[in-house]
């Protein structure tokens, strides 16, 4: 952090503003730029929080932010937790103790990828998932471990990846009801929609969004619509 | 006509201290204040960027007493205006939310 825009009396002013705000429930803190960095690690986040969102840039405060003292204060009552960085140290993320979470964003890495499948068995009531980055061997338990999950979101997944991380977990999701895939360069194939058709004829998935575009893969050529039944089933997206 | 331009108009000319921008700024201002001293009781969201002296923040937030989602976005931020928030609006905030937000020095 650059010295000149430290600023020590900040992080007790923000210590006396979360003390005297007793109904804050949702706490959402965005830093783009090392300049604008004034989150000091002796900050004591509100352990009566239920949404926690941080967003990252270049500078990761979130590392000194969720201490391992913040951590404990905040698991009993958080519900949603969304982080838009992995996190490398060592004692977080403890997301085992967070066992009240029904909404869970991060970025999956081999960083935090053991912690999570440690986590899962603590989540069972966990119905909002979405995952950055994610590889297929990390989520082959989500189905099992979070049964309840009803919003799935994946987003930047490896061209490697893409589709079997979806077919791994979305056809065991037995309570989906959205599914979102932010790539750009993902193109469903019929072989690929054949799953999501199954998951559509359930009758549960309301939502779906994909965006299809080009596609390098040796015979696909076309783009390819999302299958009738599914749009006549879904909004998509 | 604004309440300003009214102010100015029954002077008889503007003030030649003013530039046209810091003039349109100041017009605003008021402007904003005016409208939160009509309806401020109401708001329940606030959204403040930039930076404000102490002295107008405290005015601007002591018009919003009820607000319950606050958003400071891209504010300037010192200890003083922290304060501020917390004295005029702690007791009521559900949400709170920080985006690139600068410190400044007292």
């Amino acid at each position: 952090m650059k010295e000149e825009f430290q600023n020590p009396e900040m992080t007790p002013a923000m210590n006396r503003l979360f003390s005297a705000c007793p109904q804050l429930e949702y706490l959402h803190i965005r830093e783009e730029f090392e300049e604008f960095i004034w989150l000091a690690a002796g900050l004591r986040l509100p352990p009566h929080l239920k949404y926690l969102s941080l967003y990252d840039g270049r500078y990761r405060f979130s590392q000194r932010l969720l201490s391992v003292e913040n951590c404990m204060a905040l698991a009993p009552n958080l519900r949603g937790l969304r982080l838009s960085q992995p996190l490398n140290s060592a004692p977080f993320p403890r997301l085992e103790e967070f066992v009240n979470l029904t909404y869970l964003g991060m970025e999956v890495t081999k960083y935090n990828g053991a912690s999570l499948l440690a986590a899962l068995p603590a989540m069972a009531g966990l119905k909002a998932l979405e995952l950055r980055r994610v590889k297929a061997g990390v989520v082959d338990d989500f189905p099992t471990h979070c049964p309840h999950l009803e919003h799935l979101s994946i987003t930047d997944v490896s061209k490697e990846q893409k589709l079997e991380v979806l077919r791994q977990v979305g056809q065991r999701l037995e309570n989906l009801r959205s599914l979102q895939v932010h790539e750009y360069r993902l193109k469903l194939s019929s072989v690929d929609c054949s799953w999501l058709r199954n998951v559509a004829m359930r009758g549960k998935l309301e939502y779906v969004q994909a965006f299809l575009g080009e596609d390098n893969t040796p015979g696909v050529t076309a783009e390819q619509p999302l299958p009738a039944e599914i749009v006549s089933n879904c909004k998509v997206g | 006509m604004g309440i300003f331009e009214q102010g100015a108009a029954q002077e008889g000319s503007f003030p030649q201290f003013f530039s046209r921008n810091s003039f349109n700024i100041l017009l605003i201002l008021f402007q904003m204040l005016y409208l939160l001293s009509r309806c401020g009781t109401r708001l329940v969201e606030l959204t403040l960027r930039s930076r404000f002296v102490l002295p107008v923040l405290q005015q601007v937030l002591e018009s919003c007493p009820n607000v319950k989602h606050l958003r400071l976005w891209s504010m300037q931020l010192n200890a003083h205006a922290v304060d501020c928030i917390r004295k005029t609006l702690g007791r009521n905030l559900k949400s709170l939310a920080f985006e690139n937000c600068l410190s400044v020095s007292l």
